[in-house]
């Protein structure tokens, strides 16, 4: 009787073999099944899209929310261009005095501008006025939320206060926030689970098909005392390579849907997606490739369970 | 100033014919006529070996001056007639140089003018991009803050449309300014090319008139040389008591031929200093008076009578003009002497001179339109060149200096640089 062989021996061949018989395998099942396992690809890719873009306004959302939840008790009264400096003056000892507000920070013309610079492609168009466009604004933080409305109520018609558009004040801005990012989140919500259902019943239909055309060979192999791992396997394999490449292409079209974003913002002078940077597109990228791994790798092991028992 | 040279061949035929020698030394021009004393020295080989006693006679009492003097009468007469070229072509370089520069002068002034149109509409776009920057700038900064103000889905589709409506207008406006900018500087860069070209020219004519002004001044010395000429002639005449009929005659004759072509000479002259004088106001942009020939001239003096009309004459000193032997080109009027001499319409001093025959003391205004008039004769003059006259402004006294035989005004109108009579312009006044 032979002496059994070394463990490292034994390790090593049992990875050579899941190497060879699952891993390899699965990528070559995956190559000669591509057309096949397009469809799959397809939905697994828009979902992915969804999800991603879905994603990113989330983000831009939130940062929204964010900003307007931080400045709900802030008000911009923004000052008339010819306002003389005596009026502007006689406003802010008149604001500070208010026993309502905190305080009170004139923000000057220069400042105005470099804060235009912020937002796309309002810079450039400042930039080709005679001169700063901009006649500044003071910046009133109230004690209460509930004081905002009537301490803008109360510069209305100063002589430093520009007529046309005294302040920032808009007391349903929030609240249509809110309804905002609840109306985008069950929407997206909605879409993206029924695109998961769509594309993990396409994927999972997509390698089941596979292994019925192939289940003489799974039979086969099956006699030959191959364990279930090493029949699911190279399936897995294939919806797991399936899922990499749709969230690289979701990943790839997220990012360009982002730039294109971007170009529109600087179109429209007002930033699309706040908050947004390529970081967290970057962010959302590998969420994407991750999640069509996992969603195709899933849905194949689902897809060829029974057959494989 | 070119019938000099046949005075002289005349004179020399003469002197030929009675067998007179020539002498080949010349003085200078400015050498005074000895009085006739029979001892003059005549070098050179005589030509006539039997000479006739009363020319004999003549080349002994007035020989060697008369000699020289129409040797020296030669010379000049060549030195007069390059000059004259020379004046020609400098005047016809001014003039064309002035062309070009009011060419240039126009090219920039409607230059600046579009240059002005532009600045005025790029004014307007931005304050109008400073008053939508201004509005962008307060507005939520973000998309998804501009959406939160929508009450209804409604109001988010008009909130976009708005959006992407007044963007497109600031791109646009933007594009025009950045247009409009473009558009100015390429105006700015026109404008100064031209006007460096025009700097260019400006120096080139004023090197031109620095030449026309010494050759004037060359023209000047030339033409004291043929007075001093003159004199000697008159007095080698006034000593040829004993000289018989027909030598009198030849003499007389080369005389008047001499006095005609100074006379021309000077008129030259002093027509040559008016369009230096002219090139010289453009170049100081004084500018000269607007507007086209003038319909009527004030007469330029009061009192006075019209002594000789415009036109022919059979005055032999009077210039040639045109198939014309002997043309009048103004008009003589008569007053007191030191009777006020007026302008006769608004103008520019172009030219204030004196010539030794001629005109003598001579005013020349630029009125515009090339339109000129001039006023010889004068006793003086009181005007500068370059000096701004209006109508009736005195600019000097009626006087007798250069060629004339008693007090009067020489009025003269030229039109483009044309003679043209002066009863066109002004009433002239009854005959003496």
């Amino acid at each position: 009787m032979r002496a059994p062989r070394p463990l490292w021996r034994r390790v090593l061949a049992y990875v050579g073999n899941a190497w060879r018989l699952v891993v390899l395998s699965g990528v070559r099942s995956w190559r000669r099944d591509l057309s096949a396992t397009t469809p799959a690809l397809g939905s697994m890719t828009l979902l992915l899209l969804m999800t991603g873009i879905f994603g990113l306004v989330g983000v831009a959302l939130a940062h929204a929310a964010i900003d307007q939840a931080a400045s709900a008790s802030v008000l911009e009264v923004y000052l008339a261009s010819g306002a003389s400096s005596d009026d502007i003056a006689a406003l802010q000892a008149r604001l500070a005095g208010d026993a309502r507000v905190a305080s009170v920070r004139q923000v000057t013309p220069e400042e105005a501008l470099a804060d235009a610079r912020s937002r796309p492609g309002l810079g450039d168009l400042a930039d080709l006025a005679s001169a700063n466009p901009f006649s500044g604004a003071l910046e009133v933080h109230v004690r209460l939320v509930s004081n905002v409305g009537a301490v803008a109520a109360s510069v209305a018609g100063d002589p430093a206060v520009d007529p046309d558009q005294p302040t920032s004040y808009d007391p349903e801005a929030y609240r249509g926030l809110r309804d905002l990012v609840i109306g985008i989140g069950v929407v997206g919500l909605v879409l993206v689970l029924l695109l998961a259902f769509v594309s993990y019943a396409v994927c999972a239909n997509a390698i089941r098909g596979l292994a019925l055309a192939r289940r003489e060979e799974i039979a086969l192999v099956r006699l030959l005392s191959a364990r279930k791992w090493m029949i699911r396997g190279p399936f897995v394999v294939e919806g797991l390579t399936t899922g990499a490449f749709a969230g690289l292409a979701a990943a790839a079209l997220v990012a360009a849907v982002w730039w294109l974003l971007s170009y529109a913002g600087s179109a429209v002078f007002t930033s699309v997606l706040p908050g947004v940077g390529l970081r967290a597109v970057e962010l959302d990228a590998a969420a994407l490739i991750s999640a069509g791994m996992a969603l195709g790798a899933v849905a194949a092991a689902f897809g060829v369970r029974r057959l494989a028992a | 100033m070119r019938r000099l040279a046949p005075a002289a061949l005349a004179l020399a035929a003469v002197l030929l014919s009675t067998g007179l020698a020539w002498a080949d030394t010349a003085t200078s021009a400015r050498t005074s006529p000895s009085p006739a004393t029979g001892t003059r020295q005549a070098s050179g080989p005589r030509v006539s070996p039997t000479p006739d006693p009363a020319v004999t006679a003549l080349h002994n009492r007035i020989g060697a001056d008369l000699t020289n003097a129409v040797a020296q009468q030669q010379k000049l007469s060549d030195a007069v007639a390059a000059n004259t070229a020379r004046e020609g072509q400098l005047n016809d370089q001014i003039n064309a140089a002035q062309v070009r520069i009011d060419q240039l002068q126009s090219e920039i002034d409607q230059l600046s003018r579009q240059i002005d149109d532009t600045q005025a509409r790029i004014d307007v776009e931005k304050g109008e991009i400073g008053a939508l920057a201004r509005a962008l700038e307060r507005r939520p900064s973000s998309l998804p803050l501009l959406f939160a103000r929508s009450r209804n889905l409604g109001d988010v589709l008009r909130t976009g449309t708005e959006l992407i409506v007044a963007g497109r207008r600031a791109h646009a406006m933007q594009t025009q300014l950045e247009a409009d900018l473009a558009r100015l500087q390429a105006e700015r860069d026109a404008r100064q090319a031209d006007e460096d070209a025009e700097t260019a020219l400006q120096s080139s004519l004023q090197a031109q008139l620095d030449s026309l002004t010494a050759e004037l001044s060359q023209q000047d010395e030339v033409s004291s040389a043929l007075d001093d000429l003159l004199v000697q002639f008159r007095s080698a005449l006034s000593n040829e008591q004993g000289l018989s009929s027909a030598d009198l005659a030849t003499l007389t004759d080369m005389l008047e031929q001499q006095q005609e072509s100074l006379n021309l000479a000077s008129v030259t002259q002093a027509w040559s200093a008016a369009n230096a004088g002219a090139g010289r106001v453009q170049l100081l942009k004084a500018g000269l008076p607007s507007g086209g020939p003038t319909a009527h001239l004030a007469t330029p003096i009061g009192g006075a009578v019209l002594t000789q009309p415009f036109g022919p004459t059979d005055l032999w000193f009077e210039p040639p003009l045109g198939q014309y032997a002997h043309f009048h080109t103004g008009v003589d009027l008569a007053a007191p002497d030191g009777t006020p001499v007026v302008a006769a319409a608004d103008g520019i001093v172009v030219a204030v001179g004196s010539t030794v025959g001629g005109y003598g003391n001579y005013v020349i205004l630029a009125h515009g339109g090339g339109l000129q008039t001039l006023y010889g004769h004068l006793d003086r003059s009181t005007v500068a060149l370059g000096q701004y006259v209006t109508v009736g402004t005195p600019i000097g006294y009626e006087g007798s200096t250069g060629f004339s035989t008693g007090p009067h005004l020489h009025f003269e109108v030229r039109l483009n640089e044309a003679v043209v009579d002066p009863a066109l312009y002004i009433t002239l006044p009854a005959a003496a």
